[in-house]
């Protein structure tokens, strides 16, 4: 009998990065055609501009580095359409490569590639992108018409809960249409590639605070990015805490830093700034939220001196 | 060339030294200026300490070179001011940034102990290396930050420029790009040097 030894691990799940990528974008899917349906064909260009830009981004930065070429595992196109959906329809298209090129190159390959970025990399080319092209990130078109958007439902709008959930109205390419956000979320739940914790405990912070700030709570969640950031953005695996209590406080600090800059900053919108500034504290979050193994108690919460 | 850099341990001074001076100078001329300034504060107080190595050990010249660099950063403000009064009042208090720079650029012990001319070789790498980098970055930033080049309109009518580069955020990532070019380059010729042997 042939006996063949091996390190670890002797069990592997059936999962792959290019799998989860796979339902990432399936689940993107519903929110993206909506989008592309209500802004027109110039939603789509920005799409597959930042998409195309994402993935050769990647493709020539590992070539340049000499580092194995992880272009076709398809993360560089969940970022860059992550990104995409971060953008206003009619934003230039040099815009969206620029900044899916920050997004892939910047954030995720020069710190090591993927597993290894320390900010989420769609919310931070968005901040760039908002600090780099204020004017063009900021101008927000009607939906089925050219007209630029007088209002938005952040800043003056005044649109009924039904506009904000089946999402007629201005804003990014993917964050009006909170039921298809919602869609591609139960998805992503059956198929188990996020769970709720980061979610829940992010929209619920969120609502708390409507609800002691005297403003609208279902409106403050379907309005701008908090449903687009809580599902797909805040929980990206490399970026976000190991363990489940570590998830709640984490997806408890983007609902309250969101609705903090909402309610107090300058910008109308801060859930990309949320989300990078959590993703800073996660190894902190990781290293004093520890995960306990499995059969043990920490010393510490026992009281015992004998570890 | 290698073997100097590595001798003269200049790589992680002259990392600090610069990124300040990087993140305040947005532009070509501002860059040129703070460069100038810094380079003039570096050699006169390495070589004054030089001059003084007798009374001075390696605990003081530091100190020693700051507080004479602090004076040469003034003075050359105060006189470059006078030709270049917008630039000069745009650094406002951060061109004396140049005077802890000029001190970083170089280690003091190696001020104290080198011989005249090991110094003014490794004052003038460093300057070279440090200004280079310095130069190179303005450019980047207000190019692509701006727009101009030296003041000059270039493409901002067409194009929105990135300005993100005009922060100091931005001087800093392009900071960052520029080493990442520079491993890139020393490593090449490390590997080449191996290679040879």
């Amino acid at each position: 009998m042939e006996l063949v030894t091996a390190i670890s691990p002797h069990i592997k799940a059936a999962e792959s990065t290019r799998r989860i990528m796979f339902d990432l974008i399936v689940a993107l899917s519903p929110v993206t055609l909506f989008g592309v349906s209500i802004f027109g064909f110039r939603a789509l260009l920005v799409v597959a501009v930042s998409v195309a830009a994402a993935v050769l981004s990647e493709a020539l930065a590992c070539y340049l580095l000499k580092k194995p070429v992880t272009a076709w595992d398809l993360s560089a196109a969940v970022t860059g359409l992550i990104l995409a959906l971060n953008l206003p329809p009619r934003i230039p298209l040099y815009m969206a490569a620029v900044g899916s090129a920050f997004a892939v190159i910047v954030i995720k390959v020069l710190f090591g590639g993927i597993g290894k970025n320390l900010l989420n990399p769609a919310a931070a080319a968005r901040v760039f992108l908002l600090l780099s092209f204020g004017a063009a990130m900021s101008t927000y078109y009607e939906p089925f018409t050219d007209l630029v958007a007088a209002a938005t439902p952040l800043s003056g709008g005044n649109y009924i809960f039904k506009e904000l959930f089946f999402g007629v109205c201005s804003g990014t390419i993917g964050e009006t249409s909170a039921v298809m956000l919602l869609f591609g979320g139960a998805y992503l739940l059956l198929r188990r590639v996020i769970t709720l914790h980061i979610p829940l405990s992010f929209i619920l912070t969120v609502t708390l605070i409507s609800l002691i700030a005297g403003r609208a709570p279902l409106t403050e969640v379907c309005s701008g990015g908090i449903l687009l950031g809580a599902i797909f953005m805040a929980t990206d695996y490399t970026t976000s805490p190991v363990t489940p209590f570590g998830q709640l406080v984490f997806g408890i600090g983007c609902g309250l830093l969101t609705m903090l800059f909402r309610i107090f900053g300058g910008m109308p919108e801060g859930v990309s700034f949320s989300i990078i500034l959590m993703n800073l504290a996660v190894p902190l979050i990781d290293r004093y939220l520890p995960t306990i193994p499995f059969g043990t108690m920490l010393a510490v919460r026992r009281g015992d001196e004998n570890a | 060339m290698l073997d100097l850099l590595r001798e003269k341990q200049l790589y992680e001074n002259w990392v600090l030294a610069i990124l300040p001076l990087i993140a305040v100078s947005a532009s070509v001329k501002t860059g040129l200026l703070i460069s100038v300034i810094t380079v003039f504060a570096l050699f006169l107080s390495s070589l004054a300490v030089f001059a003084l190595r007798g009374l001075l050990t390696e605990k003081t010249a530091p100190f020693a070179r700051l507080v004479i660099s602090v004076g040469v950063v003034g003075i050359s403000a105060t006189l470059l001011g006078i030709f270049f009064k917008e630039d000069i009042s745009a650094l406002g208090i951060y061109v004396n940034i140049a005077a802890v720079s000029a001190v970083l650029l170089v280690r003091s012990d190696f001020v104290i102990s080198a011989d005249f001319s090991d110094l003014i070789s490794g004052c003038g790498l460093s300057a070279a290396v440090g200004s280079a980098f310095l130069i190179v970055s303005s450019v980047i930033r207000e190019f692509f930050g701006n727009g101009s080049l030296l003041g000059f309109d270039i493409y901002s009518d067409y194009i929105t420029p990135v300005a993100f580069l005009k922060t100091p955020a931005g001087g800093l990532l392009t900071a960052a790009i520029l080493l990442t070019v520079y491993c890139l380059i020393i490593g090449r010729g490390e590997k080449r040097e191996e290679a040879q042997k």
